[in-house]
Formats: structure tokens, sequence, C-alpha cells
């Protein structure tokens, strides 16, 4: 995998584009070469699933292992999808569980992965997320501590998830031995900071028209600052190259003829990524808000209580916020909010088809964004990997006949 | 001032020729594999009936699901807006439209000018289409204008699922082999009934208002519209030429466009 995407970095540097496309393949190498290093070093490698907060790991100097990334980002690059299947129909999962962590658990059951020291792993954003971290745990017989974040959020949750991430300090030190340094800790909030403020001065941006941001670079936002690199100076440095050229476009936008401007309600499906510059290029459809990705809540690091303030940070990044808390309380006023305040005139819904926890906010989120927003949503079935479930063509037509349905809103005001 | 609007199906392919809100041919054929042959021949048919040549059109638009394969078209456009247009010309008051093809059913909610609101489509199984129709009325050895009739001698609904085409063949089976044997009648009351629970759900994901149409080969079949309207609760509108909307649509944007 690694090998691959390094093909894609040279072909990337050939034919350079923008310094964040070029930083984010970079990134990507680097970081699953990391695993690979630490094992050959005996560095300690430590699993975890997604939001747990990679402050921590910086602090402590461990190197993570971001499951759901690994497992979202190798069928994409190695078009394995249907190997990678097979082995965990073999294992017993069938096509109702998420295709990530299908993936996720053909790797564990076949010991392909890298072996950690141990796993660390909670409930956020789904039960999924929950059971692959169980799993990799018995496959491996690693040592594992799972992370209780609070599904509610209020001051009594933040005070019972900062035990809680106490407690799972104190877990990694004693089974890797290295101690947590609490002025990393306050540098690593430093640095999620940093990462946070450009997010929300890039999002406010996105409200101009037309959006200076393109479609692909919020996806790799997401990637590199919010889930791999967060709370590190590689992440500042991802945020702020982004920054610099989402200014450079502001006025000028990305498009000649910005067509529809849409808010993305889900992450495209990993297998085509293109799709986005495809609506992009073909038809002027510019993303102008992606509130699971660039909606922080407030947020600022206290020093002076660093864990406590590393617990309110984990309340207020966006998809966490979104997704593992009642929906009537952020996703849907936040999506209501984005697409006033960003000038939507879309709303662009991929249901992964086997994610229970996307897929349950389509309706309320589409009915809102039409009753508060006054903007139609297309609702596109995908799956997250697989694309024999729903192809680029299929995807396309779609999204066609949703711009037409726009563009004739536009004519004929409703 | 005539214009063409060909809807290219999975099955069938219809073509109607327009002048103003006057449809001067029409023509509905099977499609072929050479989708492009099809429609080429369905229009001269239609030109025929019309009395004019195809220099006489000021626009040819396609629409369905291979409108891209007709390179002779002067304009594409989807089948959604096409069925929006077409309705609203046809039946202005409609809000809701049920559209059930051979390979794929939508629902539509439609606003005051005619515009898509909102859609909700189906194409990833059998169940809820026209096939799934020929399938089961070929399973219980009628002609599907026999079994399109039956259903409306029942009293009662057989339990038919309704969720997988391939689990309700195998429960009409069940239901033929029983002792003593459901009435037939029941059990195409029962597979016409699950149809309509399942379309009636997905029209729910976006909302039943206002008055409701029903198009597409299927709305031929009085068995499913009366299943659909007890679904719904409310009497549901049958153009004379169901199957002719989304064309009647294409033509019409046509003319929109000139």
């Amino acid at each position: 995998m690694v090998d691959t995407l390094e093909l894609i970095l040279r072909h990337r540097q050939r034919s350079p584009t923008t310094r964040s496309g070029e930083l984010y393949y970079e990134m990507l190498v680097e970081y699953f070469r990391r695993p690979l290093r630490a094992t050959e070093e005996g560095t300690p490698l430590v699993a975890h699933t997604a939001y747990i907060p990679s402050e921590i790991f910086y602090a402590m100097d461990l190197v993570p292992l971001h499951l759901e990334s690994f497992s979202i980002i190798s069928p994409a690059v190695l078009h394995n999808f249907e190997e990678m299947s097979s082995v965990a129909k073999g294992f017993g999962l069938t096509p109702e569980v998420c295709s990530a962590h299908r993936v996720q658990a053909a790797w564990f059951v076949q010991g392909w992965l890298p072996r950690p020291q141990a796993v660390v792993w909670s409930q956020q954003l789904c039960d999924s997320i929950n059971h692959s971290g169980a799993l990799l745990q018995e496959a491996y017989d690693l040592p594992g501590y799972f992370l209780d974040r609070p599904y509610y959020i209020g001051e009594r949750e933040v005070h019972y998830y900062a035990q809680n991430l106490a407690e799972m300090v104190e877990f990694l030190e004693g089974t890797t031995g290295h101690r947590l340094d609490q002025d990393r800790l306050c540098q690593s909030l430093a640095h999620t900071y940093e990462i946070a403020q450009a997010e929300r001065e890039m999002y406010a941006l996105c409200r101009q028209v037309p959006c200076p941001m393109p479609n692909r670079l919020g996806d790799e936002l997401f990637s590199i600052c919010n889930w791999l690199y967060l709370g590190t100076p590689e992440g500042v440095d991802f945020a702020r190259a982004a920054l610099e050229e989402v200014r450079g476009r502001v006025g000028r936008g990305v498009v000649p003829q910005e067509n529809h401007r849409l808010i993305s309600l889900y992450p495209p499906p990993a297998f085509s990524w293109k799709l986005m510059d495809w609506i992009e290029r073909e038809h002027g459809a510019t993303i102008v808000a992606r509130p699971y990705c660039l909606h922080w809540a407030p947020w600022e690091p206290d020093f002076s209580h660093p864990l406590e303030s590393l617990a309110r940070r984990c309340f207020a990044i966006p998809i966490s916020r979104h997704f593992h808390a009642p929906m009537m309380e952020a996703m849907v006023p936040d999506a209501v909010e984005d697409a006033i305040a960003h000038h939507a005139d879309g709303g662009l819904f991929f249901a992964m088809i086997n994610c229970r926890q996307g897929c349950a906010m389509v309706r309320p989120v589409k009915d809102a964004l039409l009753q508060q927003a006054g903007i139609p949503t297309v609702v596109v079935d995908v799956d997250v990997l697989d694309p024999s479930f729903a192809s680029d063509d299929d995807i396309k037509d779609k999204l066609e006949s949703f711009f037409e349905v726009l563009a004739e809103r536009k004519e004929n005001v409703l | 001032m005539a214009v063409a609007g060909i809807d290219v199906g999975s099955l069938t392919t219809k073509v109607v020729i327009m002048d103003g809100e006057r449809i001067l041919g029409k023509c509905l054929d099977l499609s072929s594999e050479e989708v492009e042959v099809s429609a080429q021949r369905a229009l001269d048919e239609a030109l025929k009936q019309a009395g004019l040549k195809r220099e006489d059109l000021t626009a040819i638009v396609a629409t369905g699901s291979a409108r891209k394969s007709i390179g002779f078209a002067t304009k594409q456009k989807t089948t959604l807006s096409c069925l929006a247009k077409g309705m609203s010309l046809l039946n202005p008051s409609v809000r809701t439209l049920f559209d059930v093809g051979a390979e794929t059913s939508s629902v539509l909610r439609l606003s005051q000018k005619g515009l898509v609101e909102d859609s909700v489509g189906h194409d990833r199984c059998a169940s809820g289409t026209g096939v799934f129709l020929q399938a089961m009325a070929k399973l219980m050895m009628m002609s599907l204008e026999d079994f399109a009739k039956l259903s409306l001698t029942a009293q009662r609904r057989a339990e038919v699922s309704t969720m997988c085409a391939i689990f309700a063949e195998q429960e009409v089976i069940s239901h033929v082999h029983r002792v003593p044997p459901t009435p037939k009648n029941e059990i195409v009351a029962g597979i016409h009934g699950s149809m309509a629970v399942r379309l009636t759900g997905l029209g729910k994901r976006i909302g039943i208002k206002g008055d409701a149409a029903l198009t597409g080969g299927v709305a031929r079949n009085p068995g499913f519209a009366r299943a659909l309207e007890e679904e719904i609760d409310m009497p549901v509108i049958i153009s004379e030429e169901p199957e002719l909307v989304a064309a009647i649509g294409a033509a019409r944007s046509g003319m929109d466009e000139k």
C-alpha cells in the first residue's frame, strides 16, 4: 500500500498541481510508513480507532495507527475490496456490516497488520468501530483500553471523559513504558488550535461567491488535519498550505462559472474522490459547506488544565460532535446554519448503505434543509468502498439529474 | 414548429411529436440492443403519423436511462425533469407522482409550477418494478393483461413478502401448493399489494402530498393501481397514455427552450 501511495506521490510531483495536493500524498506515505519503521525500530506502535485524541500519542511519543483511515484508504489504493470482502465473509461478516470494518476484520484475521503494542478504541462514531477495536485486541491478543465517550454534550460529560482520558494515559504508560509529557501535550493542543483556526477561516471564506475552496481540498483536510495529523506540526503545515491556497482564490473561485453551490452532508465514496473533481469541472458545482468536516464548535485550549481542555476539544471537533451526539443538537442545526450562511442551493448526501449512523440522519437533515433553508437534497445510495454497489456512472447519472432540477429551480423560482 | 420527445427506457422506446400542446404523432416500440436504431425507427413511425419529416422538427430531446446513446438528439434531459414537465402539462394539480417503469420506480414531489421539489428512486432490485410483475405473471402462468385484472376480484390479499422478488416467488409457490390452495386472485392481489407497500414506503421518505398520479407502463395495470390507492388512501390519476408522460415532458422542454 505504501509503495502504491509513493507511486501516486511521484506522479503528483512530476505534474504538480497545488502544494497541498502534493503534501497530501507525502503525508499519507509518511503516515503509513511510520508503523513499519516503528516495528523495525522497536518504537511503541499503538493502534486506535477514529477520534481517540491523537494529541495523547504525540505527547507520549508513540506511533499511532488510525484503523479507519487505514481500512478506507487501503482498498481505494490497492483496488482489492473484493478480496478483502471475501476474507471478511469467510469470517462471518456479511455486506450489512460497514465495508470499512469488514476490510479491517480481513486484515486482522489474516494477521496482515503490523503488530501494535496496544490498542485503544472507543464507540465513536458507531458500533462497528467499537467492535473492530475489540476484534483487533482479540485477534492479536493485545492489551487494550476502551475509551468511553459520552453521547450527550455537557459539563458532567466533559469531566467524565477527562477522567477516562487520564485512565487511558495510565494504561498506555503502563503498557508502553512511555510517559505523558505535559509540556508536549500543551504544545500539541496549541497545534490543534492552529489547525482549528485555519479550518474556521477557510470555512468562513467558503461563504463567498464564488467559493474559493476546491471540492477535493475539503476532503483532504478532513483526512490529514482532522484524522491523521491533528495536534502535530505536520498537520499545522498542511492547514497553513491549504489556507494560503484558499485565500489566494478569494474573488476568482475554483471554476470559471459556479453553477451550483452544494452542502455536502457525508464524505464521498473513497473509491472515487475524482467524482468531486468531476462535479466541479463538468457542472460548475462546488461544495461550499461540509459541516461534518469543518464546522467546529467553540473551543480554545486551556493550558492550565490540558486533559480537560483536550476533552472539550473532543466534543467540539466536527463529525465526532455530529455523528456521536443527538442529531438535533449538532448535525441538523449546523447543516441548516451552514446551508444558509454559505448560500448553498442544494444538499448532497452520500448515503453509505451499511452506515446506520449516517443513514439515520438522511430524513431529518433533508427535511430540515428543505423546510428551514429552502433547498432540496439529493440522496445518493453508495457503498463507501464497493464500486459494484453503485458505480461512478450510476452516481453521475443521479447527480446530473439533481443538477438539472437545481437549474430549473433557478430558472423558475419555486 | 414541431418538436420530438424520445424516452428511451430499458424495455420500450417512446416517441411523441408535439406542436404546442397538441400531440401530432406518437410511437411506442420495444427497445433493442442497438438503442439508437430502435429510437430512429420509433421516431420515423411517429413522424409518419404526424405527416412530417425530420427536417420539420426544431428540436429532438432525448430522455430515459439510455438517453445519452441517442446521437441524433439535439438535447438530453433527465427523466425526473421530463416526468415533471409532462405531468404538469397533462394534470397540473398533481403534487405526488409515482412512476413505475420496467426496471426502476421513482416517486416525485412536484411544486405548483410543476418542478421537482424532491424525489426518491428505486433501482437496486427487481421488486417494485414492472419486470417483477412480469415474472410473477409468468409464474402464475397468466398473461400480463389477465394478471393485471384478476386482483380486482379479490376480497383480501394473500401474504406476500414486500422485500425481495426472489422470496416473493417462493411465497407465491407456497400459496399455490397449499391445501387448499390460496385463491389465485388473492395471490395476485397480494403481489400487487406487496409492490404498492414498497412504493408507498418510498413515497413516505419524501412525503405524499396533494393529488397523486401514476405513470409508466405499470400504470396500465388496474390491479396495482387499486392496491396503490388503498395504500396511500387516495385516488391516483392515470393519464390516457401513462407511459408517454416522460416523452411528452421531453418534447415540452424542447419547446420551452426554442
